[in-house]
């Protein structure tokens, strides 16, 4: 192995003709003898080399006096090959589980494995093909050890929460960074007329277009993101084309979905009524009223309100990729369609996304790039979750003793009829196909780059990146239905326009000094400016259902509204990597940021990182030791965290605030000139080994993360007219330690034969808060911050049971006694949202074409407060909603009595359901996150049909969960706060890959 | 290719240097606070956001109407209902009981509003007369709101249980910052209050009835000093609001809650037809045909003689149960309404109440038997101070005075239709003496203010 750079020159620059001595031909092969597509040959020692074509053949003119080849393919272990005398050369190739010469993507450049000082997580797309999920989050949970993901809903195409290292900021943002082939992009959430069901921009992004994901954890690898970098860096990067044959590649899969609704049952109705009436009777009703509040008649149409709201969902997904080129161009290209219907009625996502990428190298100084992605979604959401006349929860507060039909008309009854007894005037089986929310968005991620190499080893790159998006949202409400009656149906349109203009200009330059000593440098200078714009307009009194458009309004709702948000960040950056023999590593990192968010006082700040790493496998003490590998590793560095809102050090008015027609103002910031970034100190050891042939390998490291100048919602006193103020105090810590195992414990020796592979990743996370302005505790809710406690740490009163002579609640007070009164009872520390730890397992199996694999995913002591069922388990205090069947079981009945709930009486019993343990849960649960099985048709059939490689696989997804917690799904929000949430689904998916 | 290189340079460095402006950005919707705070005429502007403040659903514009009549007996909470105002029902609320949380937050913001104006305008050049009258207005508004926060957070000064010198109120905030105040004594809250209306009186002029002029000011004096005891202030300021002849009785009681702008009113929060909020309009509530959650007691028909046009507004539903349509729609709006925080119906009740308390019996019977006539009620013989809280029951029903009726004036609130099978369960009788008849201070500000004392009764 030569220097870094080469193998860097080697993915850019063109072949130069060189004097041919000697062509050298032959095939590669993978270990179960199929042909390897896209291998690389080098000649030792220069930039000579080829790449394999679709059956995996190659030919390589080998100049004189070189007689090493080298043979290197992504996930194998690169093999060097003396040339003998025959000009044949057949290879194969064996997995590399310690891909020790894989190139990993760090952001602004490229490094080899074996290089690598920092602690970076990497998903391949064996990992991301086909699984039929819409966004990329949702396919790298659990693969990457330390990054924890979950899916709070299940809407097609919703946010979801990822979290690296766990939560390293109070106030500010935690996502992690999102970087697409490396330029910084916009993620989360734009849309404005619906909170937490929305869309994720990501979603605008397909997972089959990508070829791996790179996540950057510790300082070494994020300083050079600066101020943005302290949550971690999600890089993706996708595929590229390869020289050779154009290998055309159809996918078509189908699959459906089922909701997962966990141990969540409702009371059937007979359940029901006998409850109610016993409910009413506890409160002292006569029997004359009981008959009459909740007659037998009622049983007489009843309605499965789950049953009504969910059913069956599906997944589509049709695409066609094209890969290929020569040595001077090469593509990459693809289109696809994917539906979603979803498992909640009226829900569901498609998209179109189309992809080029274009590498073309004009000369053997210069070269150019295009990445140009257009998508276009379309998102049905099923109306938010804490809307009462959503299905989500009408399909749990709804009483089943309400029929969904009018058994006078045999109409769907609309919720406003005088016979409808549930208390929500709306029947969401009729509104909900009138009434939707669509989103739709288009985005454009559209990159151009040249390379121009002033000298050999100086390389200038300049970026020009634009991404648009742009979202329209409609959101209409019928006449007919309990949300547009008031208005006589109304209508609401928003448009947003986000835009992102990305510059980067790179200089690389490398050198080698005597025999042993390389260095490689960057650097480079970033410019990036985004502006969203958008508006709002709402119209009411529609004469039709079927007149949809703004203008058909007879009046204006409200008046229409706009924003506009913009940033900028502008930086330099440069890093410098040294490494003595190629067993002694040093690198060094900085970035200087600036940024319109802060203030005034504070607007620039340097991030910088330092990491060592040496391979003590390459020392002579331990060369014929056990070790294949054995590398120490450590960096420690500081990045920032600038995710607050735009405008957050300025004291602002807001003009929201009218009266009598007339513009008002109000007081809508508190202002802080002082405001800055979050700084995060990081530092990471870390150590790697293979041994058994590199058939059993792993990392096992260590971090810990010091977040200050925490950007802190400081909740003050309202007499201040506010309730927070943004101020950069506090201290968070995070450490941690992450352990990554991959074995082979069987390993055929035949071609074809049978193979097993295991990869194992645990990750336990401690957070504590360090300090808080004043040492004061800041009480969020059911949680609370203090120091020396955990971020998410629950703070609540404290079940105490059912007081068995009277059946009224009880909770703890601070003496430890009981109390029957909620004021007298104390506050506790108990528990935390945060998982003790989260581990995946993946097994593979394979044998000839066949392949097994199945991967499970856990995340251990966490707890999560089920505000669902405490609003549908609440002793009463909802009567006439719905119940979940457990309330209906031990209640109190008479003194004595040692039951689990209170006395249900209507209005409920003494706050029983207020805020406490009773409603705090073991969220710990294990799932079987995916299992796949495929099957690649042999060669001889596909010769015969003349195609390159024919593929069919089975996959599932969620099928088996194991938990003891009472809602519908574990994997809940990050913050440990469940309320009525779109489920998950379990799926199982078919598909049908076809090269040609 | 030399050039070309030193153009790449170049390019570089003209990158780094000219974007320094970019990162001066200021936001597009806001403006900081001294611009918004510039000039007389943004002052006015600010002063419009401050009455603003009062239309919040967490104060004016919902629950502080509602809330002194559903923990009272003109009304009562059905068994079937969307669960909001149970825990005021029934009598079951915390200290993190949302709407509490936001009768406290909310009032304050419109403190901070009101502080901002006072604060920043003396030193504006421009006519004196509309600088003296946005000032006027603010003062205004700071008292209102400092007088609901102490009746809603604290001991009436009159209930007997109360040391008004010592015991305490809220805090007085007159100016913005960000600390950890002490409750103020509820007579310092009452002497506050005083001071910024006399302060305004002086210098206020008319500005309409949706606007604080000198009549809203001396009508709100009125009431204070009746809540404070000082019934001769009471009676004299209530005569200046009623002898200023600015004023007239409804000739139709039921007209004038079909729109703002009454000959009878006197202070009106009005909302305009852009301000409807749908189901959070205050009328919503009530009506059947929206939530329809809080319905009539028997214990206020019963108050009711034939002819009075003040039932009026009850009507009994297709459920058979009796609803109130007082606030069911403004300009075709459903629920819509503008409350009248000051009228002159409650102007004659002040003053007869007070004339009451200082013995003039006869001044007291005079009067409440001249509101009933405008009413079509008959003639009352003698006066008492039940009949006067009957009288108030019948003209101010649902408007939000009730508990405050009953607790400073020491009376138990009796529901006679409690626990009868239409309604949330819930206590039949509270005492002026119970500890829930003062709400306590949200968890929320214990929990950040060290300065903070809870209310008795509820977990220090």
């Amino acid at each position: 192995m030569k220097r870094l750079s080469l193998v860097l020159m080697l993915a850019f620059a063109s072949f130069t003709a060189m004097v041919a001595q000697r062509s050298i031909s032959g095939t590669v092969t993978d270990e179960s003898g199929e042909a390897l597509i896209g291998a690389t040959i080098l000649v030792k020692g220069t930039t000579t080399g080829a790449v394999t074509d679709i059956d995996g053949s190659y030919t390589l003119s080998v100049p004189s006096g070189s007689n090493t080849l080298v043979f290197s393919y992504t996930g194998y272990a690169t093999q060097e090959i003396e040339l003998g005398a025959s000009n044949v050369v057949d290879i194969q190739m064996n997995p590399d589980a310690q891909l020790l010469n894989e190139v990993v993507v760090t952001g602004y450049s490229e490094i080899e494995a074996k290089k690598l000082i920092s602690s970076v997580a990497v998903v391949d797309n064996k990992a991301l093909e086909n699984v039929p999920i819409t966004t990329v989050n949702g396919l790298i949970q659990g693969r990457a050890p330390g990054v924890f993901t979950t899916q709070s809903s299940g809407q097609p195409g919703a946010v979801q929460q990822v979290r690296v290292r766990g939560t390293g900021s109070i106030s500010a943002g935690n996502n992690p960074l999102y970087v697409v082939d490396g330029v910084i992009i916009e993620s989360g959430n734009v849309a404005n007329r619906d909170g937490d069901q929305a869309a994720d921009i990501l979603a605008n992004l397909n997972p089959n277009d990508i070829e791996n994901v790179t996540i950057l954890k510790d300082a070494s690898a994020t300083a050079l993101y600066g101020s943005r970098g302290s949550n971690g860096v999600v890089l993706i990067t996708t595929k590229r084309g390869k020289a050779g044959k154009t290998e055309v590649t159809v996918k078509g899969q189908y699959g459906t979905t089922e909701p997962l609704l966990g141990n969540f049952e409702m009371m059937d109705p007979e359940t029901y009524w006998n409850y109610e009436r016993q409910i009413l009777a506890n409160s002292g009703f006569s029997a004359d009223r009981i008959d009459e509040i909740r007659p037998r008649s009622y049983l007489d149409n009843t309605t499965d309100w789950v049953d009504a709201a969910f059913n069956n969902g599906s997944t589509h997904n049709v695409e066609a990729q094209a890969r290929g080129g020569n040595e001077k161009t090469r593509f990459f290209a693809s289109a696809g369609y994917f539906e979603q219907e979803g498992t909640l009625i009226e829900s569901d996502f498609n998209r179109i996304s189309t992809r080029l990428n274009l590498d073309h190298f004009a000369s053997d100084k210069l070269d150019f790039g295009l990445n140009f992605n257009a998508t276009y979604s379309q998102q049905l959401n099923a109306v938010s979750g804490n809307r009462f006349q959503s299905p989500l929860v009408g399909a749990f507060i709804n009483t089943p003793l309400q029929g969904s039909v009018n058994p006078a008309t045999g109409e769907l009854y609309t919720g406003l009829e005088s016979d409808w007894i549930g208390f929500v005037g709306d029947n969401f089986l009729y509104s909900q196909p009138l009434n939707y929310v669509n989103i739709n968005t288009f985005r454009l991620l559209s990159k151009v780059t040249m390379n121009y190499n002033i000298l050999k080893n100086l390389r200038f790159t300049q970026t020009a990146n634009v991404d648009w998006l742009t979202l329209d949202e409609k959101d209409y409400d019928d006449a007919t239905t309990n949300d547009g009656a008031p208005n006589g149906g109304d209508l609401g349109q928003s448009y947003s326009n986000a835009r992102t203009l990305t510059t980067q200009s790179l200089l690389k330059y490398y050198t080698t000094v005597g025999s042993d000593h390389n260095i490689d440098a960057l650097a480079g200078f970033e410019f990036q400016r985004y502006k969203l714009e958008d508006f709002n307009a709402s119209g009411k009194g529609f004469a039709s259902g079927k007149l949809q458009t703004l203008n058909s309004a007879a009046e204006a709702n409200g008046v229409p509204s706009g924003t506009i948000t913009d940033y900028s960040f502008v930086s330099v950056l440069a890093q410098l990597n040294y490494n003595f023999r190629e067993k002694y590593f040093l690198s060094l990192s900085g970035r200087r940021d600036g940024s319109s968010r802060f203030g005034a006082n504070n607007r620039y700040a340097t991030f910088w990182s330092v990491g060592g790493s040496w391979i003590l496998s390459s020392e002579s003490f331990l060369e014929n030791g056990p070790f294949d590998n054995l590398r120490l590793r450590a960096s420690y560095g500081t990045s920032g965290n600038a995710a607050i809102g735009n405008f957050a050090s300025l004291q602002l008015y807001g003009f929201g605030a009218a009266y009598l027609n007339q513009p008002g103002s109000s007081p809508s910031q508190i202002g802080n000139p002082d405001l800055t970034w979050e700084k995060s100190n990081n530092f990471n050891i870390g150590l790697d080994f293979a041994i058994l042939n590199s058939r059993l390998s792993g990392t096992v490291e260590y971090y810990r993360r010091l977040s200050t100048d925490l950007l802190l919602n400081v909740p003050v006193s309202s007499t201040s007219g506010f309730t927070s103020a943004t101020q950069n105090i506090g201290e968070l810590e995070n450490s941690g330690v992450e352990v990554t195992l991959s074995a082979a414990p069987f390993v055929s020796s035949n071609p074809g034969g049978f193979n097993w592979n295991l990869d194992f990743n645990i990750s336990f996370n401690r957070n504590k808060i360090l300090s808080l302005p004043g040492g004061e505790d800041i009480n969020a809710g059911r949680q609370i911050r203090r120091e020396g406690e955990q971020f998410r740490t629950f703070f609540m009163q404290k079940w105490a049971g059912v007081n068995p002579a009277d059946g009224t609640p009880q909770w703890e007070t601070a003496e430890g006694g009981v109390t029957g009164s909620y004021n007298q009872a104390e506050r506790f520390i108990v528990g935390s949202a945060a998982p003790d730890y989260i581990a995946g397992l993946n097994n593979t199996f394979s044998f000839k074409g066949m392949t097994l694999s199945a991967f499970l995913y856990t995340s251990q002591g966490n707890m999560i407060y089920n505000g669902s069922r405490n609003f549908i388990e609440s002793d009463g205090a909802r009567f006439g909603w719905s119940h979940l069947a457990i309330a209906g079981e031990n209640f109190w009945m008479n003194p004595g009595d040692q039951a689990e709930r209170p006395q249900p009486l209507v209005g409920g019993n003494n706050a029983s359901t207020a805020a406490s343990t009773r409603y705090l849960e073991d969220g710990s649960f294990i799932r079987l996150r995916n299992v796949n099985l495929g099957y690649s048709l042999p060669k001889s059939i596909t010769d015969r049909l003349n195609l390159g490689r024919i593929f069919i696989y089975a996959q599932g997804v969620n099928l088996w969960t194991q938990t003891d917690y009472s809602g519908f799904d574990p994997e809940g929000p990050e913050n440990g706060d469940e309320f009525f949430r779109y489920p998950v689904g379990k799926s199982l998916t078919f598909g049908l890959d076809i090269t040609f | 290719m030399k050039k070309l290189n030193i153009l790449f340079l170049a390019f570089v460095m003209i990158f780094a240097f000219s974007c320094e402006d970019e990162l001066e950005l200021q936001p597009s919707q806001s403006l900081s606070e001294s611009e918004a705070l510039a000039d007389l005429q943004s002052l006015e502007t600010a002063l419009y956001g401050a009455y603003s403040g009062l239309q919040a659903v967490d104060y004016y514009g919902r629950e502080f109407i509602v809330m002194p009549e559903v923990e009272a007996n003109l009304v009562y909470l059905s068994l079937n209902n969307s669960n909001r105002f149970v825990s005021s029902y029934n009598y079951q609320w915390t200290p993190t009981t949302g709407d509490i949380v936001g009768m406290w937050n909310t009032p304050y913001n419109v403190i901070l509003r009101a502080n901002n104006i006072i604060n920043n305008i003396d030193d504006k050049e421009g006519d004196a007369a509309l600088k003296n009258q946005i000032k006027g207005e603010a003062l205004a508004i700071r008292a209102l709101v400092h007088f609901d926060l102490v009746r809603f957070f604290a001991k009436q000064y009159t209930n007997s249980t109360a040391t008004p010198s010592t015991d305490l109120g809220v805090p007085v905030v007159l100016e913005a910052k960000i600390d950890e105040p002490v409750r103020n004594t509820i007579e310092e809250v009452y002497n506050q209050v005083i001071a910024d209306l006399n302060a305004a009186r002086a210098i206020i002029g008319d500005a309409g009835t949706f606007r604080f002029g000198p009549d809203a000011v001396d009508a709100l004096l009125a009431r204070v000093y009746l809540y404070k005891g000082d019934n001769n202030m009471a009676v004299q300021k209530a005569a200046t609001v009623i002898g200023s002849g600015n004023y007239t009785l409804a000739d139709d009681y039921m007209d004038m809650f079909a729109a703002p702008g009454s000959s009878e009113e006197i202070f009106t929060v009005k909302n305009e037809t852009s301000e409807d909020r749908g189901s959070d309009n205050l009328g919503s509530i009530y009506n059947p045909d929206s939530y329809g959650d809080i319905r009539v007691s028997q214990d206020l028909i019963d108050l009711y003689e034939e002819g009075d046009q003040r039932a009026g507004f009850i009507y009994e539903f297709e459920d058979g149960e009796m609803y109130q349509s007082k606030f069911s729609e403004q300009d075709g709006i459903r629920g819509l309404h503008s409350p009248k925080v000051l009228r002159l119906g409650e102007l004659h009740l002040i003053r007869a109440e007070a004339n009451f308390k200082l013995g003039n019996t006869a001044d007291a019977l005079a009067e409440i038997n001249a509101l009933r006539a405008a009413r079509g009620a008959s003639e009352l013989t003698e006066v008492t101070l039940q009949t006067i809280i009957d009288e108030r029951h019948r003209e101010l029903s649902f408007e939000g005075h009730t508990t405050f009726d009953y607790w400073r004036n020491n009376l138990t609130m009796v529901r006679q239709q409690c626990n009868t099978g239409l309604e949330v369960n819930s206590p039949c009788e509270v005492t002026s003496d119970n500890f829930q008849t003062v709400h306590p201070i949200p968890q929320r500000e214990m929990d950040v203010n060290q300065n903070m004392v809870q209310n008795q009764g509820y977990l220090q």
